[in-house]
């Protein structure tokens, strides 16, 4: 279905078109936007000043001024309204009509996210004419086709941020309808102060405006993507697009129905592919980084990014055990022996086996890559993604385990399971420190959780023989890998061998 | 035409409605009755696709909901027992966003919107913000949304709720209306007497399960047994007794002074010949006639207390 067909007549967001502009309430913020975005541009003009208009920063702090405005109506007012204006819809009822209305869930995805944000638009828009002719006034005429790419990224981040508050205010649960607006505020806050860190600067527009800014030389980093130097809005362009499709994705599926996972499993590991890649294209702007002590730094980020992302991959795909009752059963119903593998109410094992591999294939690839330039043995290092490969599986295995044995208390169970084997060990340290332990015991204690172990086990250390570190966190994460792969076998044969009908 | 076969839901822990089997064709007003959670609701909501069954196979006018729900759910209008409305919205705005939702073409929404305005009785809010209506207003317009794009199946969760008697009249007459226009109403609610009226089938829930299904009279039948016949007399009492216990197919006669009721399953031809011979035994009758069961009593027999 083309977008031209899902925007034509489109209900949802001919509604918020109705109710978001009507004249009374949008005329006076209009003005006012108008008057503040006139005031910014007046004071970066040279009739302001026109006597040192070329030497002073006038027109430099306006432009940031006028950016830091519509960042305002882009990444603040937009995020927040279409969050509120979904999760107002799901908590009142009204989705549920949108829901049993013939409408494709696309029209309706595409109705909330224009409709919810098109107040915040409208007035981002009625700023325009006035950033442009600052543009066009820039003292140095050759950075203006570099500045009017700003624009640009700022609407397609805009719509990466859009996009995730509209996921967030459809998947938020019913009793926090009230707060979604501020959880997506929350995750346009973060997402902006990891600008610093190049895979995750790109999800907003600040390294095409530092490009074109006077710190350009100044930059922490350089732009470039598996080594190829390129422009910093491309290089946005293609760390946002294909998240923004991931994205309309989970959001199509959560709009088609409620309890849906957000991803298919082979969807599921294609975003943990992608974003796999991504992150590795990244890793020689990371080799560059200024404030990098060691060549590891690069590989070691790359390391615990992607085990983050592979368990959050793992954990959005793992079905609870209403879910795989219903599954079996449906299959059952249709002569089927078994639950298709790749069917999404089926159980998580293929997916964090999968997940396992290629997070085993990315971050080898990273370590390959400087490979020779510092001393890392390879004992050492197979240990060290042993760990996190162990600690990936057996979070899987784990997760699925505790919500098919406990239903709904399972992910109290498993929340006091990752307390006791990532924290207490960390804790159980910071006691040894304080009893004066040896350091050598405070280490060991420590290496018992993976994030810590995983980091130990990449230096050696003076008191420690090469390879315990590693040794000691690799061997706890594989006996909890075989303690949960047993428990996981019992409790999945019991609900797959539920019969078709009760 | 609604078919449901062998349909389970599940929640987490329960299991909200068990082996489901029913069928509604087409002009049929069909009642579903039950204590609250007994699994009405669930059902509804099911029918509409808004919840995934455990298993089960429901058609929509022979459309499967499991593979051809775009198509099958066009087929549904969809009234929730509460009413969930775009308070920022005027009230014919409300109508608009639905008409557009159901694909009716432009040049025909304003004449179909002040159409079924009328028909709820809110021509006069037309203008008016949905959030000024009364709890009332809000369900005939919830109503008049549900009907606007004419549907074949109609379903109604608690329509009544909220609604003053003259909205209850209303909605009585609108769904005899959609019965005789050969559309299949589903409908549930706890104003039982109403429903007698113009439903022309019921089933009974309780615990998930449909317990008894069919005409108002075959249900009341099956789960009451046959009714009592009341007799009130002027004059004669005794000889009344005397005639009662004599005669063949009448059993349990009680007497409380002058009033006598009696069990036995007798026909209307039986109960006028009985009614005759009183009379012709000198009996001064002053009423005579079998107590009318209703849905009420039928609902209390059945399932008065709360399941949830």
């Amino acid at each position: 279905m083309s977008l031209i067909s899902l925007l034509h007549d489109n209900p949802v967001l001919v509604k918020h078109r109705r109710s978001q502009l009507r004249r009374q309430q949008i005329i006076p913020l209009l003005a006012i936007v108008v008057v503040i975005a006139g005031c910014i541009a007046w004071a970066g003009l040279p009739l302001a000043n026109p006597a040192n208009w070329r030497e002073n920063d006038n027109w430099h702090t306006a432009l940031i001024m006028m950016f830091i405005l519509q960042g305002i109506f882009l990444f603040v007012i937009a995020p927040l309204e279409v969050a509120n204006s979904a999760a107002r819809a799901r908590e009142g009822g009204m989705m549920d009509f949108h829901r049993v209305s013939p409408q494709q869930p696309a029209a309706l995805a595409l109705g909330f996210l224009l409709g919810g944000s098109l107040r915040a638009l409208l007035l981002y828009a009625s700023t325009l004419p006035f950033l442009l002719l600052l543009i066009f006034l820039d003292p140095m005429p050759a950075k203006i086709p570099a500045l009017l790419l700003v624009p640009l990224d700022m609407l397609i981040s805009g719509l990466f941020f859009t996009c995730a508050a509209l996921l967030i205010g459809l998947s938020v649960p019913e009793q926090k309808a009230n707060h979604a607006g501020s959880f997506a505020l929350l995750l346009v806050i973060l997402s902006f102060f990891a600008w610093m860190l190049p895979p995750l600067c790109y999800l907003s527009f600040i390294p095409t405006v530092l490009a074109v800014s006077k710190e350009y030389s100044q930059l922490p980093f350089g732009y470039s993507f598996f080594g190829i130097a390129a422009p910093p809005f491309l290089l946005s362009l293609l760390h946002q697009l294909p998240l923004i499709g991931f994205l309309w994705l989970a959001v199509e599926r959560t709009m088609r129905r409620e309890r849906a996972f957000p991803f298919s499993k082979p969807q599921a590991l294609l975003f943990f592919a992608v974003l796999g890649l991504l992150t590795i294209g990244d890793l020689s702007v990371l080799h560059m980084h200024h404030y990098e002590s060691s060549s590891l730094f690069g590989p070691t980020t790359v390391l615990y990014v992607l085990l983050v992302i592979a368990l959050f991959v793992g954990a959005i795909v793992t079905p609870r055990l209403t879910q795989l009752e219903t599954g079996v059963r449906h299959a059952r119903k249709l002569g089927l022996a078994a639950l298709p593998r790749w069917s999404d109410a089926a159980v998580n094992l293929p997916v964090i086996l999968c997940l396992g591999a290629l997070y085993l294939l990315f971050t080898r690839a990273a370590f390959l890559s400087v490979s020779g330039e510092e001393g890392v043995s390879r004992c050492n290092m197979l240990l060290m993604l042993a760990t996190a490969v162990f600690t990936i599986l057996y979070f899987g295995l784990a997760h699925q385990f505790f919500l098919l044995r406990f239903r709904k208390n399972g992910f109290n169970y498993f929340g006091l399971f990752l307390f006791a084997a990532w924290v207490l060990p960390c804790l159980l340290s910071f006691v040894a420190v304080i009893t004066g332990a040896e350091s050598h015991t405070v280490e060991r204690l420590c290496a018992l959780s993976p994030w810590a172990g995983i980091g130990l086990s990449l230096h050696s250390t003076q008191n420690t023989p090469d390879a315990l570190l590693g040794l000691l966190s690799a061997s706890m994460a594989l006996v909890l890998v075989v303690v949960f792969f047993i428990l996981y076998r019992r409790v999945v044969r019991n609900v797959t061998m539920l019969p078709a009908v009760l | 035409m609604i078919s449901v076969r062998d349909l389970r839901v599940d929640y987490d822990d329960v299991c909200a409605v068990s082996d489901l089997t029913f069928d509604i064709g087409p002009g049929e007003i069909y009642g579903l009755i039950g204590p609250n959670g007994a699994g009405k609701t669930t059902t509804l909501r099911t029918l509409t696709g808004l919840l995934e069954p455990t298993y089960g196979d429901i058609l929509l006018n022979g459309l499967d909901l499991a593979t051809d729900r775009e198509e099958a759910i066009r087929q549904v209008g969809f009234m929730p027992d509460f009413s969930p409305m775009y308070e920022d919205l005027m009230v014919w705005e409300f109508l608009d966003l639905f008409a557009a939702s159901y694909f009716v073409p432009i040049d025909q929404r304003k004449q179909l919107i002040d159409d079924y305005l009328q028909l709820v009785d809110l021509t006069e809010k037309r203008d008016a913000m949905t959030a000024g209506l009364s709890r009332g207003m809000c369900q005939r317009l919830i109503l008049a949304k549900t009907l606007l794009p004419s549907p074949q199946i109609v379903l109604l969760d608690e329509p009544a709720s909220g609604m003053d008697p003259n909205g209850r009249n209303l909605l009585k007459s609108i769904l005899r209306e959609l019965g005789a226009a050969g559309k299949t109403v589903l409908i549930s609610s706890h104003i039982l007497s109403e429903l007698s009226e113009f439903c022309t089938s019921v089933g009974v829930m309780e615990r998930g399960k449909l317990v008894v299904s069919g005409s108002v009279a075959e249900v009341s039948e099956r789960v009451l047994g046959s009714s009592a016949l009341q007799i009130e007399v002027f004059a004669g009492a005794e000889r009344c007794a005397e005639l009662l216990a004599q005669t063949a197919g009448i059993s349990d006669v009680r007497q409380d002074g002058n009033r006598f009721t009696c069990a036995g399953a007798q026909g209307a031809e039986e109960d006028a010949a009985l009614l005759a011979a009183l009379v012709t035994a000198g009996i001064q009758i002053i009423g005579f006639g079998r107590k009318k069961e209703d849905l009420e009593d039928v609902f209390m027999k059945i399932g008065a207390k709360e399941v949830s």
